[in-house]
């Protein structure tokens, strides 16, 4: 005899076999007593787990889960529309599913991590043409200041700018005299070169690049030559500098060298300034923050200034103009030295602006302030948050604090234990004095009314504009109680329009969650007597012996805790309504 | 056998794609409808799985939640329950995943329920039938997620291995094999809690 198999003993314990296995199976019961203890077993296993995991909470609780339902409905607003999805909306419901997103994205992943190494490829190739177009940009930047001087025109530059990056031996000897002009060009040499700012030369031996005077080795650019050559030896003044005469003529690559920073010319050509390093043996130091504008930072220390300067932007165009004022005459190495100089000399410690600091865009302003109560004494641990950046200080004793604040306006929240918390608006700037900040202590007579002290804390009322919905007697409570209560009161407005009790049962049994959240907090009063109110109004509607009872406990349990005000006046006179 | 007494809670199909329809076309009336005719039968498959009252008032509020965003996607005609409590078994495990524990237990229910099935005042028989409720919950906490869902589905909620099929997206047959399985499993365990507390 073939006994029945579990699955065979579960399903027709569920009643799920088809016939004709099920009548077999029956007629095998019928006999073996062994599979029938199975299947009671069965059945009792069933039973006990059907006990255990069935739990009805009542129609009260699913009246009030189901407005709470509806009410997110409609928060959430309309669901997503068949008919709307086309062709799009097909594509963009498949995009939010993960799986198709995931793809999605690895796939555009993919093809910028392609596009990228293409990009790099194609400027690994033109890394050479690159380099020729600096130095003949480096030349022709120089030379139009020369131009400028000279009046000469630029043709001969152009055309000879142009050189092979692999070096080519100077056509032309160069004349004796050296000719620094196509290797100085100092960030701002010209007045008139303001903005064609290249090009410092890294070394002395590049300074001395020009073609030596013998060109023996012929390593000069053709464009330096030539220039030479069409000068005659005549020095600009961007030349003063440079080394005598026949100064050791620089390696072939001192075109390239010359210029490794050129920006958009005054005639609109640019190229892209290309960061030095690893090209030259050691970058001038002092030139490239001076040329950047970040004078303003290693010129201050110099100047002594008082950590109050002035604004960063007009700094910059200040230094600019120093910068381009101050070149000419000035011998170059030294740069950041010079300027520093030249800005003690010319720059009389500037506007009494309020400023913003360098230190503002890393730290902040130091804003300091005393915290007092009403009688001036001074407030201990008190904490003082910037509220935008949630960043806080505590008082000391004193009621002293300092807190380091970003410049500009800013909001600052007190809150200390037994004062009503306190904001204000303060703009950060260097003098600003010290702030005195007034706390107002928490009367404890307010305790009486609803219960709504705020010990700890609560949002100000500026930034909590009072939502219609919220409950008033809540508005000071913790954020997740206040969330509670104005569900819980919105409840209640609901039933009050609908006027109907189970509505009313439903905003009680919420208003009963709010409790057990507030247990034993200062805003337990006030949702009993929410409680009471709603269980009140039910039984006002329709009146049941149920609703009777619930409204005399949830009154009595009011009143016995209540404060002596309108509202247990109020809970009083129904306690009286429903006992009669 | 079991009859499926809870079944009357139903919509009337056709009354169902009615609703099912106006909420596609966004009238929360029509869904509210079916909310208020279904949440027993979601809270109790949240209930059997998270074994909360609180979580199984959040789980059966997302189920909504998440019914009502996808309802157009819903085809007008198939049984919309199974739909529910599949997404309610989703949002039922996720979050206990979420919170890495087993269910807590609460007193009330298990006193409450020691009251409705005992079918007895004595004190002492219910506190003995709290137990054991208590230990099969335990036991059944132990078990899988897929046992879990097909005992819910089955023994809670009463449904039938079509709609447990359909609810789960799984054959038939794999619904009468894991069903066997789940509840050997359960016995087992039951076996194994029973032998640690004696």
């Amino acid at each position: 005899m073939k006994h029945l198999n579990a699955d065979e003993l579960s399903a027709l314990h569920d009643g799920a076999l088809d016939p004709e296995t099920r009548a077999r199976a029956e007629r095998h019961l019928g006999e073996c007593a062994e599979c029938r203890a199975a299947l009671e077993t069965l059945g009792r296993l069933d039973e006990s787990l059907a006990a255990a995991l069935a739990h009805d909470p009542g129609d009260a609780h699913f009246e009030s889960l189901a407005a709470r339902i509806e009410e997110r409905i409609a928060a959430a607003g309309a669901p997503e529309a068949r008919a709307a999805r086309g062709w799009l909306g097909g594509l963009g419901a498949s995009l939010r599913r993960p799986r198709t997103l995931a793809w999605v994205g690895s796939a555009l992943a993919l093809v910028v991590v392609a596009g990228v190494v293409l990009i790099n490829l194609q400027s690994g190739e033109n890394a050479a043409l690159r380099d020729r177009m600096l130095a003949q940009r480096a030349g022709q930047a120089a030379g139009r200041e020369r131009a400028d001087e000279t009046g000469r025109a630029q043709h001969a530059e152009e055309r000879a700018g142009a050189p092979a990056p692999v070096p080519e031996p100077a056509p032309v000897p160069a004349p004796g005299a050296a000719s620094g002009a196509a290797s100085a060009p100092i960030p701002g040499a010209g007045p008139a070169s303001e903005n064609a700012q290249a090009v410092v030369p890294a070394t002395d031996k590049t300074r001395a690049s020009a073609p030596a005077a013998g060109g023996a080795e012929g390593s000069a650019t053709p464009s330096a030559a030539l220039r030479a050559r069409e000068e005659g030896g005549k020095p600009s003044p961007a030349q003063a500098t440079t080394p005598a005469p026949g100064a050791p003529a620089p390696h072939r690559e001192a075109a390239p060298r010359r210029a490794y920073e050129v920006k958009r010319g005054p005639s609109g050509e640019d190229v892209p300034a290309r960061k030095p390093e690893g090209r030259f043996a050691q970058p001038p130091p002092p030139a490239p923050r001076a040329a950047s504008g970040d004078v303003t930072q290693s010129a201050k220390p110099r100047l002594a200034l008082p950590l109050d300067g002035q604004p960063a932007p007009r700094l910059d165009e200040e230094s600019k103009k120093d910068l381009s004022a101050a070149t000419p005459e000035s011998t170059p190495p030294p740069l950041g030295k010079t300027l520093a100089g030249r800005r003690t000399a010319e720059l009389p410690p500037e506007p009494e602006k309020p400023k913003v600091e360098a230190g503002a865009q890393a730290a902040g302003l130091l804003v300091c302030g005393d915290v007092k109560d009403a009688l001036g004494r001074p407030v201990a641990s008190a904490t003082v948050t910037l509220v935008t950046f949630g960043r806080g200080v505590s008082t000391d004793a004193g009621g002293h604090f300092c807190l380091e604040v970003p410049p500009g306006d800013q909001t600052l929240s007190v809150i200390a234990v037994g004062y009503k918390p306190l904001r204000r608006e303060v703009h950060a700037a260097p003098e600003v004095p010290a702030l005195a900040l007034t706390l107002e202590a928490v009367s404890a007579l307010d305790q009486g009314r609803s219960g709504s002290v705020s010990w700890f804390r609560g949002p100000p009322q500026a930034t909590f504009p009072q939502e219609e919905s919220a409950d008033d007697a809540f508005r000071t409570a913790p954020r997740a109680l206040q969330a509670a209560a104005s569900g819980a009161a919105r409840l209640t407005e609901a039933a009050v329009r609908s006027k109907s009790a189970p509505r009313f049962e439903a905003a009680a049994a919420d208003w009963e969650r709010v409790r057990a959240r507030a247990k034993d907090g200062p805003f337990e009063v006030a949702a009993r007597y929410r409680i009471a109110e709603a269980r009140f109004r039910a039984w006002e509607l329709e009146p049941t012996a149920n609703r009777a009872f619930a409204a005399t406990d949830a009154l009595t349990s009011f009143l016995v805790r209540a404060p002596i005000g309108v509202e247990r006046d109020r809970a009083a006179v129904w306690l009286d309504r429903v006992r009669r | 056998m079991n009859t499926a007494p809870r079944r009357t809670e139903w919509m009337e199909p056709g009354e169902e794609s009615d609703r099912v329809r106006e909420a596609q076309g966004g009238n929360t009336q029509a869904f509210g409808r079916i909310v208020r005719c279904y949440q027993r039968a979601v809270h109790r498959v949240a209930y059997g799985v998270t074994r909360n009252v609180g979580d199984a008032d959040d789980v059966t509020q997302e189920t909504f939640l998440r019914a009502w965003q996808a309802i157009g996607r819903f085809r007008v005609g198939e049984p919309l329950y199974p739909w529910l409590a599949r997404i309610a078994l989703n949002v039922s495990f996720s979050l206990l995943r979420r919170r890495k524990r087993r269910p807590e237990t609460a007193l009330e229910p298990l006193v409450e329920a020691g009251a409705q099935w005992s079918g007895s005042d004595d004190p002492v028989e219910n506190a003995a039938a709290g137990e054991r409720d208590e230990r099969i919950a335990r036991a059944y906490a132990g078990l899988s997620e897929e046992h879990r869902a097909v005992l819910a589905l089955r023994v809670v909620e009463d449904l039938s291995y079509e709609e447990i099929a359909r609810t789960l997206r799984i054959p038939v047959g794999t619904v009468m094999s894991r069903l066997s399985r789940a509840r050997a499993e359960l016995r087992s365990r039951l076996g194994t809690v029973t032998g640690e507390s004696q």
